[in-house]
């Protein structure tokens, strides 16, 4: 397996297991999860918030 | 940091004002009630920063609905530095009503006298300096659209902000301020703060002041015993509106010189007499939203196919081939989907290069995955963009809100009230603002009956769905009808299965009144520029901000789903019926059998199970998993025609009827809708059984009316009985409420 074969399985991986994560923070933190970035959305105003 | 608090009557201007100086992008809507929560942001341009609260439009402190609340406790509880209450010019006497409450309040105040452009224009005047005089506060002329005047608001906000300001009142009937005066010493007594405004309203029999002060009511009640008034009687509250409104006539309307005297119709009630004519009013709405709809999808613009040669629109042997029509002028959307399809085909083409030296499956992922993916969903957003511009547009223009009134007249007869129009009219453009839009609804059980058919106002997300299966049914069947006929038949769909969904939740489960439903029409004016852009501008982020996190996290999981077997082998063979995803589609296909893509389908039909089941994270999720599953079925990235080509391959390899995919497609309308609107549905509906009631009621509502899609579409004849039972249902429901009615 060559670099690249190895840098797109480490990017795939970061890629799928950013979304999943972020996905389990906002659950655990008691965010809504909401991926919606209207500014009228009073989850994504939550979620910032808590950020 | 100081806390300035803009108060005002609702589409007064607030949130105009609010994004003027706070440099942010709030959403700012030509109707009464867009606001529905409070917002921050923060002003720079003082000596120090200045927080400024947007907080719902009220029309006075006596709070009826959730929003009204949420504006009335911040005066009171979180005791803002100061409060500055907008008015609107144009019409003076009614807004002054909320200034006269506000003005009990110990809280420093300043009138921001907004849209003074507008009232110049209509050759009237108001003389600032005796208004001030008159309300004891300072007034500013302001045009928060034009923003004129804002930062002299500012200046005397931040130097008011510095004083002290006791409450007063206006209330001049003499019986009654001595009874105001008891309960406001009582109160004092009490050490409760504002005891002036309390105690107004405690005279008014306010509710909350009843609940919070049980040991003066009898004060009140023995009062009442003593009073009388000839024309009111001992109703307080309206002795106390008449009361305002008599001062506000007599101090404050002098003020104002009008050009013309007496009622003569402006330019919006001359449109109206058009727009919302009895007969008239919805049909030229439908014909509205069939323009609108023209102008996104149809590939025969304005219906001149045949006029022009088709070499003069296909422009043969070009990069533009086919891009701005064929045979017909595209519209502009299509037109728009096509040149963002060019451009990601040359975008990926140019990056797959960098890997064409690498080994097949990286390729195949890059391709037939992640491209296939990115692609279907990034094609769609300037069609997407444009559709939701051009309802904006109609948004902005004042049009919307008399749509709401409109058809306040036919969804009373279903037991909902023209206010719950409006979130499902804001439902086209995304769930999730119009879910939260639903608190300005003050009966619980309309609020959850119209939470539960907002998804099925088809939004934004679900649009490419919707375009490229339509387009492949006309494509791989050969109809001759063109894809705009069918993309505006499923809305029409979804607004017929939206109402008989409220006729039978009012019929049965979320009984209840139909509240009366008063809305002030805003006057028409031209779309603003400004306020069009930071909406589309939301939207786009939004997409895009999707198309690189969720879109790309799943068209990579679909990918190695579709690649790799149980026993985590690669599939080199194409033949993708052994793969993980495969398996769990056919273990699935049974039950989708009665809704035309279940078991009838051959070997490849789970794909479209698992498409709707991708689909439930984001919408957008059905035409990535399409293209990545339609690439990995033909062996290779299907060539993109946004979105269609892969669902024709699809269709193709799946066998699938084109009732089968209309079925489908009313589905993924109407199932249940993409993760964050699940999400602020529950944040919505604290009732633990009615947020698992409304999720059931998606789920069966999707089964059933794709089922009876499906059906009646296959054998015609089934369409009678279908129709024959519901008419049933509804009979049986009408008579059983009037008997229970009649029983009551």
């Amino acid at each position: 397996m060559g670099a690249t074969e190895i840098l797109v399985i480490i990017g795939c991986v970061l890629v799928v297991g950013g979304v999943i994560v972020s996905a389990i923070i906002k659950k655990i933190k008691g965010v809504p999860s909401c991926d919606c970035c209207s500014s009228d959305c009073a989850n994504c105003k939550k979620a910032k918030k808590k950020k | 940091m100081k806390r300035f608090a803009l108060l005002g009557n609702p589409n007064s201007g607030k949130t105009t004002l609010f994004n003027s100086l706070t440099g942010s992008a709030e959403y700012v809507g030509n109707w009464p009630g867009v606001t529905a929560e409070r917002k921050e942001g923060t002003y720079k341009k003082c000596s120090e920063p200045i927080t400024i609260v947007d907080l719902p439009g009220i029309y006075s402190l006596s709070p009826y609905t959730p929003e009204e609340v949420v504006s009335r406790n911040f005066i009171l509880d979180e005791k803002p530095d100061l409060v500055i209450n907008i008015v609107d010019a144009t019409n003076l006497e009614r807004n002054l009503y909320l200034t006269t409450q506000i003005m009990e309040i110990d809280v420093p105040m300043v009138i921001a006298l907004n849209m003074m452009d507008a009232l110049t224009k209509a050759g009237d005047k108001i003389d600032i300096k005796k208004l001030e005089e008159k309300i004891g506060v300072p007034v500013v002329e302001i045009s928060a659209l034009r923003e004129d005047g804002l930062d002299e608001l500012m200046r005397v906000a931040y130097e008011e902000s510095k004083k002290e300001r006791k409450g007063v009142s206006v209330i001049e009937h003499p019986e009654l301020c001595h009874l105001i005066g008891d309960v406001k010493i009582a109160l004092e007594a009490q050490k409760v703060d504002n005891p002036l405004f309390h105690a107004v309203k405690f005279v008014e029999l306010d509710e909350l002041e009843m609940e919070m002060h049980q040991n003066l009511v009898k004060m009140v009640d023995d009062f009442k015993k003593t009073f009388s008034d000839d024309t009111f009687g001992t109703d307080f509250d309206a002795i106390i509106a008449d009361s305002r409104y008599k001062y506000i006539t007599k101090n404050y309307s002098p003020t104002l010189k009008r050009k013309h005297v007496g009622i003569s119709d402006t330019k919006s009630d001359k449109i109206d007499k058009v727009l919302t004519h009895k007969w008239f009013g919805i049909p030229i709405f439908l014909v509205i939203l069939l323009a609108v709809f023209h102008l996104t999808f149809s590939e025969n613009f304005l219906f001149l196919g045949g006029v022009l040669g088709e070499d003069f629109v296909s422009l043969p042997g070009t990069a533009f081939e086919g891009v701005f029509g064929e045979g017909a002028i595209y519209s502009p959307g299509v037109i728009l989907l096509n040149l963002m399809g060019v451009f990601t085909d040359w975008l990926f083409g140019l990056i797959g290069g960098l890997f064409s030296n690498s080994a097949p499956w990286v390729q195949g992922l890059f391709n037939d995955g992640i491209f296939a993916g990115l692609g279907s969903v990034l094609s769609f957003i300037p069609q997407i963009l444009l559709l939701l511009l051009l309802f904006s547009i109609l948004e902005d223009s004042g049009y919307m809100a008399r749509v709401a009134f409109m058809l306040d007249r036919l969804f009373r007869r279903f037991g909902l009230s023209g206010r719950a129009v409006l979130p499902m009219i804001m439902g086209f453009g995304c769930s999730v603002p119009a879910i939260i839009n639903t608190r300005t609804l003050a009966d619980e059980k309309e609020k959850v009956a119209t939470i539960r058919v907002i998804p099925f106002f088809s939004c934004g997300a679900k649009l490419p769905i919707l375009t490229a299966v339509s387009a492949a049914i006309i494509s791989h069947f050969g109809f001759t009808s063109s894809p705009d006929l069918i993309v505006y038949s499923m809305y029409v769909v979804g607004v017929v299965v939206a109402i008989i969904s409220i006729i039978i939740m009012r019929g049965t489960t979320m009984k209840g009144e139909t509240p009366p439903f008063i809305m002030e029409l805003p006057s028409y004016h031209m779309p603003q520029f400004k306020n069009l852009m930071i909406h589309l501008w939301d939207k786009a982020k939004h997409f895009i901000k999707k198309a690189f996190t969720i879109i790309v996290a799943s068209s990579i999981v679909v990918w190695v789903l579709t690649n790799f077997t149980f026993g985590w082998k690669f599939i080199a063979d194409g033949n993708v019926n052994d793969s993980i995803l495969g398996g769990i589609g056919m273990l699935l296909q049974p039950i989708f059998t009665p809704l035309g893509f279940g078991a009838q389908l051959n070997a490849n039909g789970w794909v479209f199970i698992v498409a709707a089941i991708i689909g439930l994270i984001a919408k957008e999720n059905v035409i990535a998993a399409f293209g990545v599953l339609a690439a990995c079925i033909a062996g290779g990235a299907v060539s993109s025609e946004e979105g269609v080509q892969e669902v024709v391959t699809i269709i193709g390899a799946t066998g699938i009827t084109w009732q089968g995919a209309i079925a489908f497609i009313i589905f993924n309308m109407t199932t249940i809708p993409c993760f964050a609107a699940v999400a602020t549905a529950k944040a919505e509906i604290p009732d633990k059984k009615k947020f698992s009631g409304t999720m059931l009621f998606w789920l069966v509502a999707s089964y059933i009316v794709s089922t009876v899609c499906y059906l009646s579409l296959t054998y015609w004849w089934t369409a009678i009985i279908f129709a024959v039972v519901l008419v049933a249902v509804l009979i049986l429901i009408r008579k059983v409420n009037f008997k229970f009615k009649k029983k009551r």
